[in-house]
């Protein structure tokens, strides 16, 4: 590393100096992650597209973040209540597999419950990515919970899903709050 | 042009070559998911109307396609240079695109596409000094990419085992997973997830350092490691790792004077 940093100074090489910052900008907002709570909340706002605007975010995206956070999801046809919200993240924290129809728990009164579970990294992707969009076509609305922690910080999203005109979901994110 | 450049054209090409296998390694998915999206269009006011419509997604998956096949026929600088940045460009857009934002795929190979427009802009410079330059680069790539997997993972969940137990061991359809399932019981396939889970934030931790190391020691472990997650976890997962495994053969790559055959032969001569 010492010769590359003598070999980049000595030739004045600009492609090599801003590859050479892009990769310890990236890497420093990394390192960051565990060490600084502003960071923390970047992150795990950036994983449920609840950034402060879209630029921001998509600034970050060319920083990898990949099987991070402890990300958990809940799909409703109606809303719950943050009682009810509450009880299903006990559930999956109490290591309960979740399937439809719902027949065990507490959460068997629930009807409305499609699906609920761990994913890895954007639990947002349950609904925008693949095909996970037709779990959506049969209901008129939906609405989909987000948890995600790390260490001491939580955020908890709540996106409604109404259709709107012909083969058109409107995804509106309801509310997000950092803990 | 230098004498020495058609070899680091060929480390160009390899690399190329890889982020067009993890392109492809996708492709099974992609006709699927597009009918998907433009059958059911999700909007929303996070993105602009452009990065959620599926033909400018459709249009950001091929271009990087199509420029890498032209790559492998031409050797000129400008144009390299032109590929690399159209295919960067394509590829920043999937990283931002409503349909794809959280495939990792398509971020191994947005900085393995930035690793070949470097090399484009440099190849006016003696292969002697730049590969070295080369290598290093390569592996500082594949050790962010460590360090990004690493950090988000320390924590108690990750660490009980407790997030990668309810992806992975409780009904993933996976050989590794299905053999765990039928030889263990309950307890101690929970714990044996618990193993799993600190071995992979401690080798992902380990492996963010990386770059420390020769290059060519540091890209056969950092390959190594790239090949076991993808074969233990999902070979989907190939599709992110292929482009970084090219980073990982530049790595391991030394030119003919500097191999064990070249000094020996350059030794035999010598004497």
């Amino acid at each position: 590393m010492r010769r590359l940093l003598h070999q980049i100074w000595s030739t004045r090489d600009l492609a090599s100096t801003l590859f050479l910052l892009a990769i310890a900008a990236a890497s420093a907002w990394c390192i960051a992650l565990p060490l600084n709570e502003r960071v923390q909340s970047e992150f795990l706002q950036r994983h449920h597209l609840a950034s402060d605007s879209f630029a921001i975010w998509a600034l970050q995206q060319p920083i990898p973040s990949i099987y991070s956070f402890e990300n958990q999801y809940c799909l409703s046809r109606v809303a719950l209540s943050p009682a009810e919200q509450a009880t299903v993240w006990r559930e999956l924290d109490s290591r309960t597999k979740l399937a439809e129809p719902l027949d065990c728990g507490e959460l068997a009164h629930l009807g409305g419950l499609l699906d609920a579970g761990t994913l890895n990294h954007f639990p947002t992707r349950k609904v925008t990515f693949g095909d996970s969009r037709r779990m959506l076509n049969c209901d008129p609305d939906a609405f989909l919970y987000l948890s995600s922690r790390y260490r001491g910080r939580k955020i908890r999203s709540t996106y409604q899903m109404r259709p709107s005109g012909e083969a058109t979901i409107q995804l509106r994110l309801l509310e997000s709050h950092l803990e | 042009m230098q004498v020495g450049v058609p070899e680091m054209v060929k480390l160009y090409r390899v690399v190329v070559g890889c982020v067009m296998a993890s392109l492809l390694w996708k492709y099974r998915d992609f006709p699927a998911m597009y009918l998907v999206y433009s059958n059911q269009q999700l909007t929303d006011s996070f993105f602009p109307a452009s990065l959620a419509n599926p033909k400018v997604l459709a249009a950001l998956y091929f271009v990087p396609l199509i420029s890498g096949l032209l790559a492998m026929f031409i050797k000129q600088q400008v144009a390299l240079v032109i590929q690399s940045t159209i295919a960067s460009a394509c590829l920043l857009g999937m990283c931002q695109h409503q349909g794809s934002y959280n495939d990792v795929t398509f971020l191994t190979c947005l900085w393995a596409s930035l690793w070949t427009l470097w090399l484009a802009l440099k190849l006016d410079t003696p292969a002697t000094n730049l590969l070295p330059l080369a290598r290093t680069f390569a592996m500082l790539v594949v050790s962010l990419f460590f360090l990004g997997g690493a950090v988000g993972k320390w924590t108690p969940g990750y660490w009980s085992g407790q997030v990668l137990y309810d992806i992975y061991f409780v009904d993933r359809d996976y050989w590794f997973f299905n053999l765990l399932r039928s030889r263990l019981d309950a307890e101690p396939l929970r714990e044996f997830a618990t193993a799993y889970s600190r071995l992979v934030i401690i080798i992902e931790s380990a492996c963010a350092g990386l770059w420390l190391l020769p290059p060519r020691f540091s890209g056969a472990i950092g390959g190594a490691v790239l090949c076991g997650i993808a074969l233990l976890s999902n070979v989907l997962l190939f599709s992110v790792m292929f482009a970084l495994l090219g980073l990982c053969l530049v790595a391991m790559h030394e030119s003919p004077e500097h191999s064990f055959s070249g000094r020996a032969r350059s030794l035999h001569e010598n004497c």
